[in-house]
């Protein structure tokens, strides 16, 4: 009975993976609380405030000192290895139904989008434009709730393939053209506290300046499966260890690390 | 006013080099450092497709006083009828252009010259 429950679960993931582009996922709250708490931590270390408030941090520091902050913010986040084991708990069961738990992941990406703050932008993309596999799923979790242009916008794929075709073929376009045509296309991903997304970075993806009330906070990881296909780029290095840092072979490929098998069948 | 320097970057070879953008980036900021110009965020193209469309998008958005940044005269199209294309499109908008391993700057409109003729000494000595 229960394997019959999971089975359906899948196929309706699986379903709207394929439709979207993305699917949303419940976050533990209690992870996730910790992952906010420890985020705040570093904010009383690097500045003078005693009690942040993600929603309201633009009243809390000024724009020009925000980018620091995010910076050194980040270098902590990707030492601590508490921080991304609970990362990691939150999105294991749904980062193993999309590529599988033998897979490599990049570093964590921490976004903070004041409200009216045009510096932070990231026009509509597929993360493959820079030579990224196009195998990997980025896992976003918003910090506080987002909604429209707070949020993060996506393009479903069968309307990015044919935007994407226009910018690989045309002659005559320049990418502004093709966005504006494309605004109709966006769908703003409206999450709560407690709520984060998988989606396929083939899809066009991005934001906009934010204008909504609240500051947007936001980390982003990207995950492949270990033996899915790299970049395309031969000389690209967003590859294992210049890209990939963080690598979980699982116990047959620690075996072969280990041993000279593979030097044998050459 | 310190000049406004836009990079541009590719994520696959360029000539006979390869360099990540991340350290493609760095460098750039360097060059920016020590000639005293504003380095300002890269745009990079897309790797598929061989139209340089984000090129082309940059070089339109251009606001006066903005100059171009490359890391090598590599970066531009190797095929001479595209290459042309955009060199008018420089020469048109008298768009100050910087090389960073040639460490060549484009100003004035005969240098552009230059760009062509480095492709043609590249061609005659492979
Ligand atoms: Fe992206």
């Amino acid at each position: 009975m229960k394997a019959t429950r999971n089975k359906d679960k899948y196929l309706q993931l699986e379903k709207k993976f394929l439709k979207n582009g993305y699917v949303k996922f419940k976050a533990n709250k209690i992870l996730l609380n910790s992952l906010v708490k420890q985020i705040k931590g570093y904010i009383v270390k690097y500045t003078k405030i005693k009690n942040p408030n993600l929603k309201n941090f633009h009243n809390q520091l000024q724009v020009s000192k925000l980018n620091s902050l995010r910076i050194k913010i980040y270098d902590e986040l990707n030492k601590s290895k508490n921080f991304q084991e609970n990362l990691h708990f939150i999105g294991e069961k749904s980062i193993e139904q999309m590529v599988g738990s033998e897979f490599v992941r990049g570093n964590l990406n921490l976004s903070i989008q004041y409200p009216g703050d045009k510096n932070s932008l990231l026009s509509a993309h597929t993360d493959f434009f820079s030579g990224e596999s196009i195998f990997q799923i980025n896992l976003w979790i918003p910090f506080v709730d987002v909604k429209k242009t707070s949020s993060m916008f996506i393009i479903n794929p069968i309307k990015s393939i044919k935007l994407l075709k226009k910018i690989k073929y045309s002659s005559k376009f320049t990418m502004d053209k093709i966005f504006k045509e494309a605004k109709k296309d966006i769908r703003w991903i409206p999450l709560k506290f407690g709520e984060y997304i998988i989606f396929s970075p083939n899809c066009l993806h991005g934001n906009v300046t934010n204008q909504e009330k609240i500051s947007r906070w936001s980390i982003n990881v990207r995950y492949k499966n270990l033996f899915s296909p790299y970049s395309k780029i031969r000389e690209n290095e967003k590859k294992i260890g210049t890209f990939y840092n963080k690598i979980n072979p699982k116990i047959v490929t620690k075996f072969n690390m280990f041993y000279e098998f593979d030097e044998l069948i050459k | 006013m310190k000049k406004v320097l836009k990079p541009y970057v590719l994520n696959k070879k360029f000539g006979e080099y390869y360099l990540p953008v991340r350290f493609q980036n760095k460098l750039m900021k360097l060059y920016c450092e020590e000639k005293s110009l504003t380095y300002s965020l890269p745009t990079g193209e897309i790797v598929f497709g061989n139209n340089y469309i984000q090129l082309k998008t940059l070089i339109k958005n251009l606001k006066k006083g903005e100059g171009l940044l490359f890391m090598s005269l590599s970066v531009l199209p190797s095929e001479n009828k595209l290459r042309s294309i955009f060199i008018n499109l420089l020469k048109k908008k008298k768009i100050e252009c910087h090389f960073v391993f040639e460490n060549l700057v484009i100003k004035k409109e005969r240098e552009y010259l230059k760009i062509n003729q480095f492709f043609k000494l590249i061609k005659f000595t492979k």
